[in-house]
C-alpha cells in the first residue's frame, strides 16, 4: 500500500536545503498535507465500494427466526436436536424450538424473511443474505470482539481502523470513522478501537443523538470571537517556528487548530438531521416513538457516508423503551421481545436502503447487518434461546455485492453452517475486498509481527461478489 | 559473543546441515527449499491434515502421521505417503488431487489447484521437511545460523573501551565519547549547548514532569552563569530526590505493563475488576522514588510472593500485581481458552518488557524472524501454567473474580486471628440470652390480619400472629385462627419469655402445637424457670404436646421461658404456642394469645408482659450486667484490629480445579490450541540463551526471576538503559525498546548501549544512577535547535547530533496547566480519582480499560489495553477542539487571568513577561510583545482579554513543546 511519507522522505523530495524560508514553508504545508494521517491513499486495486455502513445487532440476532427457514425445526418441535452438541457451551439448552414466525420468499431473487421484518421484505432484492455464517466465540465479549477486530480476547485494531489506515477519509473536517450507539454494546470502545494503530484511525464514539460530538464549542466564546483568538494563535505560534524551521510538527500543529475550527462550523451540519425533508424524517420512522432512535441511527449514518465519512457503525442498544448493551439477547422472551426490535429497526433499516439507492449512494455504499452470532434452535427455558456462534444470518447490501441472492446453509436444525461456510474471517476479507484492498497486504508492524485484520485467515467469498 | 557461545552456535549449524545431508537429497538451495515449506507446505499440513494426522489427534485416521517426516517416511495403512523426488509416487498427492475416491483428502474440502501444485514442487525437489518429532519444530537454530547482530543480542554484554576522539573539550561523561566518535566519523559536529532556559526546562520535565517555577528558573541560570556543569549535577540531584520524580519515570513503566484502574466502567470495582491495582502504582512510584536496584524491581514483580516467605513484606506480594491487571478476555465461556489467554499475557508482558523479546508470537508457530520456538514458549508458559491469579475458573455464564491476596505479614495475621477470636468471643457473650423481636412486619402474605416479629437484620426466629377469626393458608401452613405462632431460625431457638408482676406460686399451662405437618422433623420445647426446667419434650412433625402444667415459685421479675428449638431438620418449625399463667394469692391471669392478639398491644406488642424473643438464657440480653464492659472491650478489640489490606497478584501453584493445579510442564499447544496437545515442555528458558534450567521450586518463577534479572543474562540491563535513554532522547539507541529481535531496530551505538548496561550493572543497578550519567553528558544539554547540516546529513538524527524537541505528554500538559495556576495538588498514592477537573496530578487520574474517550488517550497517553514501549505522537484535531473548548482548559485560563489580576502593581508587558517566565521559562520577546499589545489595544484591557490571552497561551506550541 501507498505508505505516509516519512518527514526525511518529504523533505527530501521538497529539496535538501533550507536556505529559503519560503520553500522550507511550502515543504511544511506539504509535509503536514502528506502526514495527515486521513489524507485518501489509493486501493490495492479499483474498489467496489466507497464506504460501510455496518448495522450491529448487538446481542445476537435469532437466524433461525429471522433469515434460515427451518420447516424440520417445526416438524421436530419439541425433540431433542438428534446429534451431539459441541463441547462449548454456556449452558445446557433444551429440546428442539420452532421459529413462531413465517416465512415467505420475496423478490425476484426470492430471499426468505420472516414475517417479523415486513419493510425489509420489500427491499429483497437488494440483500445478499448469507447463511452460513460461523464465529469461535460463545460470549458477548468475545463475539463482538471477534467481529470487530477479528480477535476475540487481545487489543486489536476494529475493521473501522483498518479502513481508514488504508484509504484514509473523504472527508477532512469529519471523523472518518463514526460509531453511532446510544448505550455501550458489549465492552464497549476496544470494538471500535485504533489499538495499535495510530490513534487517528479510532472510531469516534456518538452517543448523545442530540450533542454527537463533544468539544464542539463553548459558553465562553462565540465563533467570531474565537476566530479572533485563533488568529493570534496562529501569530505566537507562527513566531515561535520561525526560529525553529525545521520541525514540521509546529506547522502541523498550527493546522489542526484551523481543521478544528472547520469542523466545529461543518459537523454540526453533517449531524443535523432538522435539516432533512419531513418526508425523509417519516420514511425513517422518526415520526413514531417506536421507530424514532433507531430511524435518527440510521439516517445520521446516511447523512454522514454521504459526506464522505469511510465507515459508520450504528450500534442498536436503544428503543422506546429501554436501552441495553444486548438487545436481541432473546434468552427469554423471545415471543415479545424479538418483534420487538423487529419492530424498532425494520421500518428504519429499509429506509436506509431505499434511501441511498434513491440518492445513488447505494452502488457505492455497502451496508452490513448482523450481530455477533446467532441463537440456538433449541430452547433455553420454554421461550429463550441460548448464544450460536456455530452457524447463523448475515447479510450485506449494496456496492459489489448481489442482491436478491442467498449464500451458504446450516443443517436441515439451522445448528452448524454446513454449506459455502463464512467464517468472520472470510466475511473481513470481503468487506476489504469490496472496498480495494487486499486483507493479506493490509499490513502493520507492532510488536515484532506483521498484523492483518485476518491475522493468518480468511478468504474473500467470491461467490457474492457481482 | 563469547567464545564458548560462539563455538557452541558453530557446533549447531553444523548440525543442521548434517541433520539435512542425511535425511534428503539435497537438490540447489536447502534454505530456499526450508523457505518453500514453511511457507506453502506447513501451514497447509497444520491446517487441513493435523486434526486427524498428527500425534494430537484423538485417533490418528489410517495410522498416518503427518507432522513429522518419519511419519510421513513410514508411511499409514497404505503405505509411505510421500516418496521424495516422485510426486505420481506419493500417495499424499493422490489423496489431495482426489483421483481415487476413496482416498480424496481432505475429507470435507478439495484444496485449490495451486496448493496441490505446491505440494507437486515440493515432494519434486526432495520433500525437505525441516521439522523434528513433535509436530512443531525444536529451535530453529537448527535450521538457521545467527546473524552478527543476532550474536550480539544474545551475548553477555561487555564493557568496550571508550573510543578515541579528537575533540578533546566537549564531552562531559563517559557516554559522550561514544557519541561524538561516531559524529566524527560522518564528519557532523554536535549542536550547541542549550541556553540554560532551555535546560532547566527540559530537566524539569524530564526528571520530575513538571515545569520550573519563575523562581526555579532564576536560580538556575544564576548557578549556571558561575559553573555550569555544576549547576546541572546539582539540579539533576535536586530532581531526583523529589518525589515528583517516581511518579514521572514510574509512569513509563506502567505504559510498559498496560496498566489500568479498572477494566469496564460496567464493572467497577467488582469482584472480576482490577480494583486494588492502584497499589501497584503506588509501589512503582516507590520503587523508583527510592532507587531499588533494578534487578530486586524485576525480582519482586516476578517472584515477590516466593520471596516474601523467606522475609515478609507486603510489598513483595503487591509487586507480582503485574501479572494480575493484564488482558484476556475475562467473562469469556470458553475457560480453557481463557487461561491459554491469560498465560500468553503474562509470557508476553515477562518477555517483552523484562527482555525486549516477542516471544509470543511463538505461540501458534515458531517464531518467523527470530531464533524463538513453540518449544520455548511452552517451556516459558510452564512458568505462569504452574502459578494462578485466581482462585477457580467460574460458570461458563459467569466471569472471573480476581484473586484477592491478604496483605497482612504472618505476625500481623496471627494477630489478627487471635484477636478476630476474641471478638468472636464477645460476640458469643453479647448474644448470650434473649433477644426481643423488634421488627415489625404488616400485612404478612398481604393479610391485614397478619403480623409478624422478626429479629432486626434476619428472617427467623419469628413469629407471626393471626389476630382473625379464619385459619390463613400460605406456602404448607396453615395458621389458626386467633392464634401466635412461632418459627426458630436453624440455630437459635424462638423464646417466649413471661416476666413476671408478682411473687409466689404460679401455675404454668402451655400448650406446643407443630402446625405444618408437611416437611421437617418437628422441635423441642421446654419450659423454664431462673433455676431449672419445668417441663420439656421432642415434638414430632406435625403433632401436638397437648395442655401441660407445671407449677413453681417465682421472683418479682423473674422470667418464666418457653423455647421452642429446631431438632435435626430446621424448617418447617412452624409452632403454634399458647401460654397460661395464674397467680392464684392475687387470682390474677395471663394469657399469651390474648394479650398479643389484644388491639391495645397492636402497636408495639413487644411492650407487654410477654415477649417473644430470639435465643436462650435466665435474662433478656440487653439487660446482662456484663453488658457494658463486653461493649467497651469489643470497640478497643475492633480498634486493634489490623485494617485489611489486600492486593491482587500471584500465587504459587497452577489455578485450582483446571489441569494445571499445582506445578506442570506443558505440553505445546500446536497452533496455540488447547485441542491440539503436542509432546510436555519442561520449564526454562529460551533454548537460544544456552542455560541449563536450574533446579526449580514450586512454579520455577524464583528461578526464572534470578536469571532474567541476573548479570549474566544478556538482555535485561541492555533493555532497561535503552528505555532511560529513549526517555530523555525521544528515542532509544535500539529505537523499538521492547522488541530487540530481528524485526526491531538495529542499535545505532551498540557500544555505547553495551557500556551502560555493564555501567547499570556495575553500579548495583540504578537507575538513578544512570539519569545523573545521561542528565549532565554534554549530548544530552544540546540544544534541539537542528542545523541545516545536521538534518541533511542526518534527518532522523541517528548519531544524536541534537536533542529531540519533545511534546508534552498527556500528564505533563495538565499538570503544567494546574501548576501554572497554583492548583496542582501534590498529594501522593491512593485509589484514583474518576473527575477531570481534580487538581490531583495526572498519574492519578483513573484509567478504564474499555473507555476510549479519556483525556490521556486524547494526548497520546499509552493505551491501558497494550503494552507500551512508546507512545503515540499524534496531533490532531480533537486534541485542539478539546483546548479549544473543555471548560478544564478555560477554568485554568481563567484562574491564570485571575492570577494576573491579583499582581495589580505590574504593567502589561511586565504582566506578559511574568506569563512567559511561568510558561516558557524565558521573558517575552519584543515581536510577542507587540502582538499581544496590539491584541490588547484592539479589544481593551480588561480581565477578558487576558483571560483570552492565557487561553492561547496555555494553547500555544511553545507550552506544548520542550526545547
Amino acid at each position: 500500500m501507498t505508505r505516509i511519507f516519512s518527514r526525511r522522505e518529504m523533505l527530501l523530495r521538497c529539496g535538501t536545503g533550507i536556505p529559503f524560508l519560503g520553500l522550507a514553508s511550502l515543504c511544511m504545508e506539504r509535509e503536514a498535507a502528506a502526514s495527515n494521517p486521513l489524507t485518501v491513499r489509493p486501493a490495492h486495486f479499483p474498489a467496489r465500494t466507497k464506504r460501510v455502513i455496518f448495522l450491529f445487532m448487538s446481542g445476537g440476532p435469532s437466524h433461525v427466526d429471522l433469515f434460515d427457514h427451518k420447516p424440520a425445526l417445526e416438524k421436530h418441535n419439541g425433540q431433542p436436536l438428534p446429534f451431539e452438541k459441541p463441547t462449548l457451551e454456556r449452558t445446557k439448552t433444551g429440546n428442539l424450538l420452532a421459529s413462531p414466525w413465517k416465512f415467505s420468499r420475496y423478490g425476484e431473487g426470492g430471499v426468505e424473511i420472516s414475517e417479523l421484518l415486513p419493510h425489509l421484505s420489500r427491499q429483497a432484492d437488494d440483500l445478499c443474505v448469507i447463511r452460513s455464517m460461523v464465529a469461535d466465540n460463545i460470549n458477548h465479549n468475545g463475539a463482538c470482539l471477534q467481529m470487530n477486530t477479528g480477535e476475540q480476547a487481545f487489543s486489536r485494531p476494529s475493521l473501522g481502523s483498518w479502513l481508514q489506515y488504508g484509504l484514509g477519509s473523504e472527508n477532512q473536517n469529519l471523523p472518518g470513522f463514526v460509531v453511532i450507539s446510544p448505550a455501550q454494546p458489549a465492552q464497549g470502545a476496544p470494538l471500535w478501537s485504533s489499538s495499535f494503530l495510530p490513534a487517528a484511525y479510532q472510531g469516534t464514539l456518538v452517543q448523545d443523538l442530540k450533542r454527537p460530538i463533544s468539544n464542539l464549542g463553548n459558553d465562553r466564546f462565540s465563533l467570531v470571537e474565537q476566530r479572533a483568538e485563533l488568529d493570534l494563535l496562529k501569530s505566537v505560534n507562527q513566531l515561535h517556528a520561525l526560529h525553529r524551521p525545521t520541525d514540521t510538527r509546529l506547522e502541523s500543529r498550527i493546522e489542526s487548530f484551523e481543521l478544528a475550527f472547520r469542523m466545529q462550523t461543518e459537523a454540526p451540519e453533517a449531524f443535523g438531521l432538522e435539516q432533512e425533508s419531513a418526508a425523509t424524517q417519516s420514511l425513517y420512522g422518526l415520526d413514531n416513538p417506536v421507530t424514532e432512535t433507531f430511524g435518527r441511527q440510521c439516517l445520521m449514518a446516511r447523512r454522514l457516508v454521504e459526506r464522505g465519512v469511510r465507515m459508520v457503525q450504528v450500534y442498536h442498544t436503544a428503543t422506546s423503551k429501554r436501552t441495553s448493551c444486548q438487545l436481541w439477547d432473546q434468552h427469554g422472551s423471545l415471543r415479545e421481545e424479538l418483534p420487538n426490535n423487529c419492530l424498532a429497526t425494520d421500518q428504519p433499516v429499509a429506509a436506509l436502503l431505499m434511501d441511498l439507492k434513491q440518492r445513488g449512494l447505494l452502488d457505492e455504499t455497502l451496508v452490513i447487518w448482523g450481530g455477533e452470532f446467532g441463537r440456538t434452535p433449541t430452547a433455553e427455558g420454554t421461550n429463550g434461546r441460548e448464544h450460536h456462534p456455530f452457524g447463523f444470518s448475515m447479510w450485506l447490501a449494496g456496492g459489489g455485492v448481489k442482491g436478491g441472492h442467498t449464500h451458504g446453509q446450516t443443517d436441515e436444525f439451522g445448528w452448524h453452517a454446513r454449506e459455502k461456510i463464512v467464517h468472520v474471517h472470510d466475511l473481513h476479507a470481503t468487506i476489504l475486498h469490496l472496498m480495494g484492498l487486499d486483507h493479506k497486504r493490509l499490513t502493520y508492524r507492532y510488536a515484532g509481527r506483521d498484523y492483518r485484520l485476518t491475522d493468518v485467515h480468511g478468504n474473500v467469498v467470491q461467490e457474492i461478489l457481482t | 559473543m563469547n567464545q564458548a557461545n560462539l563455538i557452541q552456535a558453530k557446533r549447531l549449524v553444523i548440525l543442521s546441515c548434517t541433520f539435512l545431508w542425511c535425511s534428503v537429497v539435497v537438490r540447489g538451495d536447502e534454505a530456499a527449499q526450508v523457505e518453500f515449506f514453511e511457507q506453502k507446505i506447513r501451514p497447509v499440513l497444520v491446517e487441513k491434515c493435523y486434526a486427524c494426522h498428527s500425534g494430537t489427534a484423538d485417533d490418528v485416521e489410517g495410522k498416518l502421521w503427518l507432522d513429522t517426516k518419519s511419519g510421513w517416511m513410514r508411511g499409514g495403512q497404505s503405505g509411505p505417503a510421500v516418496v521424495p523426488g516422485k510426486p505420481d509416487a506419493s500417495l499424499l498427492l493422490h489423496a489431495i488431487r482426489g483421483t481415487e475416491k476413496n482416498l480424496a483428502m481432505p475429507p470435507d474440502e478439495k484444496l485449490s489447484d495451486s496448493v496441490i501444485k505446491d505440494f507437486e514442487t515440493w515432494i519434486l525437489q526432495g520433500a525437505i521437511d525441516p521439522r523434528v518429532p513433535d509436530g512443531t519444530s525444536g529451535s530453529p537454530l537448527q535450521a538457521q545460523s545467527l546473524s552478527s547482530r543476532e550474536r550480539w543480542v544474545y551475548s553477555k554484554p561487555v564493557k568496550p573501551e571508550l573510543p578515541p576522539v579528537e575533540d578533546g573539550v566537549w564531552s562531559k561523561q563517559p557516554v559522550d565519547r561514544f557519541i561524538l566518535a561516531q559524529l566524527e566519523k560522518s564528519g557532523l559536529s554536535p549542536a550547541r549547548e542549550a541556553t540554560p532556559e532551555q535546560l532547566v526546562r527540559r530537566l524539569h520535565f524530564d526528571l520530575n514532569g513538571l515545569p520550573p517555577t519563575p523562581e526555579e528558573v532564576e536560580t538556575f541560570v544564576q548557578a549556571a552563569a558561575q559553573d555550569r556543569q555544576q549547576a546541572v549535577v546539582a539540579l539533576v540531584d535536586e530532581l531526583l530526590s523529589r518525589p515528583a520524580y517516581g511518579e514521572k519515570w514510574g509512569r513509563y513503566w506502567l505504559d510498559c505493563v498496560r496498566y489500568a484502574d479498572s477494566l469496564d466502567a460496567r464493572g467497577f470495582r467488582s469482584d472480576g475488576d482490577i480494583t486494588d491495582a492502584w497499589r501497584y502504582r503506588d509501589w512503582v512510584v516507590s520503587a523508583f522514588n527510592s532507587d531499588l536496584p533494578y534487578r530486586d524491581f524485576i525480582r519482586y514483580q516476578i517472584a515477590g510472593d516466593l520471596l516474601a516467605q523467606k522475609q515478609w513484606n507486603a510489598d513483595l506480594l503487591v509487586a507480582t500485581s503485574v501479572y494480575a491487571i493484564g488482558t484476556w478476555g475475562n467473562g469469556d465461556s470458553d475457560k480453557r481458552k481463557v487461561h491459554t489467554d491469560l498465560v500468553d499475557d503474562q509470557v508476553d508482558v515477562t518477555t517483552r518488557v523484562f527482555l525486549g523479546l516477542t516471544l509470543s508470537c511463538a505461540r501458534c508457530h515458531d517464531h518467523k524472524f527470530d531464533p524463538l520456538s513453540t518449544a520455548d514458549y511452552y517451556a516459558m508458559a510452564g512458568f505462569f501454567f504452574s502459578s494462578r491469579i485466581l482462585k477457580k475458573f467460574n460458570d461458563p455464564t459467569a466471569g472471573e473474580a480476581l484473586m484477592r491476596i491478604d496483605l497482612l505479614s504472618p505476625e500481623e495475621q496471627s494477630r489478627r486471628d487471635r484477636l478476630q477470636s476474641q471478638l468472636a468471643e464477645i460476640d458469643r457473650k453479647l448474644k448470650q440470652g434473649l433477644t426481643p423481636l423488634t421488627r415489625r412486619i404488616d400485612m404478612v402474605a398481604g393479610k391485614a390480619e397478619l403480623v409478624s416479629l422478626a429479629p432486626e437484620k434476619a428472617n427467623h426466629p419469628s413469629a407471626t400472629m393471626n389476630s382473625g377469626d379464619v385459619a390463613q393458608v400460605f406456602s404448607t401452613i396453615t395458621l389458626p385462627g386467633r392464634a401466635v405462632c412461632v418459627h426458630p431460625s436453624p440455630n437459635e431457638a424462638a423464646t417466649i419469655a413471661w416476666r413476671s408482676p408478682v411473687e409466689g406460686t404460679i401455675t404454668i399451662s402451655a400448650l406446643i402445637e407443630d402446625i405444618d405437618g408437611n416437611c421437617g422433623d418437628g422441635v423441642a420445647w421446654s419450659l423454664e424457670d431462673a433455676n431449672q426446667k419445668l417441663a420439656a419434650d421432642n415434638l414430632s412433625n406435625g403433632s401436638s404436646s397437648g395442655q401441660r402444667t407445671a407449677t413453681t415459685t417465682v421472683q418479682r421479675g423473674e422470667l418464666i421461658r418457653l423455647v421452642i428449638a429446631p431438632r435435626q431438620d430446621y424448617y418447617c418449625d412452624s409452632t403454634r404456642v399458647d401460654l397460661t399463667i395464674e397467680h392464684p394469692d392475687s387470682g390474677q391471669t395471663w394469657n399469651l394469645t390474648q394479650t398479643m392478639l389484644h388491639p391495645s398491644s397492636q402497636p408495639n406488642p413487644q411492650d407487654v408482659s410477654f415477649i417473644i424473643c430470639a435465643g436462650e438464657g435466665t435474662s433478656l440480653s440487653g439487660e446482662s450486667p456484663e453488658r457494658p464492659r463486653l461493649l467497651a472491650r469489643q470497640q478497643e478489640l475492633k480498634a486493634r484490629l489490623p485494617e485489611k489490606k489486600t492486593c491482587q497478584g500471584l500465587q504459587d501453584g497452577g489455578i485450582p480445579g483446571t489441569p494445571y493445579e499445582g506445578f506442570h510442564d506443558v505440553p505445546i499447544h500446536v497452533r496455540g490450541s488447547y485441542n491440539r496437545l503436542a509432546s510436555i515442555q519442561p520449564r526454562g528458558f529460551p533454548s537460544i540463551f544456552h542455560t541449563p534450567t536450574p533446579p526449580l521450586q514450586g512454579s520455577g518463577r524464583l528461578q526464572l526471576a534470578e536469571w532474567i534479572a541476573s548479570t549474566e543474562n544478556p538482555l535485561t540491563a541492555r533493555v532497561m538503559v535503552n528505555r532511560i535513554w529513549q526517555h530523555h532522547f525521544g528515542k532509544g539507541i535500539v529505537a523499538t525498546a521492547n522488541n530487540f529481535g530481528k524485526l526491531g531496530t538495529p542499535p545505532t551505538h551498540p557500544e555505547l548501549l553495551d557500556w551502560l548496561a555493564v555501567t547499570f550493572m556495575e553500579r548495583g543497578w540504578s537507575i538513578k544512577e544512570i539519569h545523573r550519567l545521561i542528565c549532565t553528558s554534554a549530548v544530552y544539554q544540546q540544544s534541539s535547535f537542528v542545523s541545516s547540516e545536521a538534518l541533511e546529513r542526518d534527518p532522523d538524527n541517528l548519531l544524536f547530533s541534537h536533542q529531540s524537541r519533545r511534546k508534552l505528554t498527556a500528564e505533563e500538559l495538565r499538570d503544567a496547566m494546574l501548576a501554572a495556576t497554583k492548583e496542582l495538588d501534590l498529594t501522593p498514592g491512593g485509589l484514583a480519582v474518576g473527575e477531570l477537573e481534580s487538581p490531583r496530578r495526572t498519574l492519578y487520574l483513573g484509567a478504564i480499560r474499555s473507555d476510549r474517550t479519556s483525556y490521556q488517550l486524547l494526548f497520546d497517553g499509552a493505551d491501558p489495553t497494550s503494552i507500551v514501549e512508546q507512545r503515540n505522537d499524534s496531533l490532531v484535531a480533537p486534541q485542539a477542539l478539546w483546548l479549544l473548548n473543555q471548560s478544564f482548559v478555560l477554568k485554568r485560563a481563567g484562574q491564570l487571568a485571575e492570577r494576573l489580576q491579583s499582581l495589580s502593581d505590574l504593567d502589561r508587558s511586565e504582566k506578559l513577561d511574568f506569563l512567559s517566565k511561568l510558561l516558557f521559562a524565558r521573558n517575552a520577546q519584543s515581536a510577542e510583545t507587540s502582538l499581544v499589545m496590539r491584541f490588547l489595544d484592539e479589544n481593551g484591557e480588561s480581565k477578558s482579554s487576558w483571560e483570552t490571552i492565557c487561553h492561547i497561551l496555555l494553547c500555544s506550541n511553545e507550552f506544548i513543546f520542550v526545547d
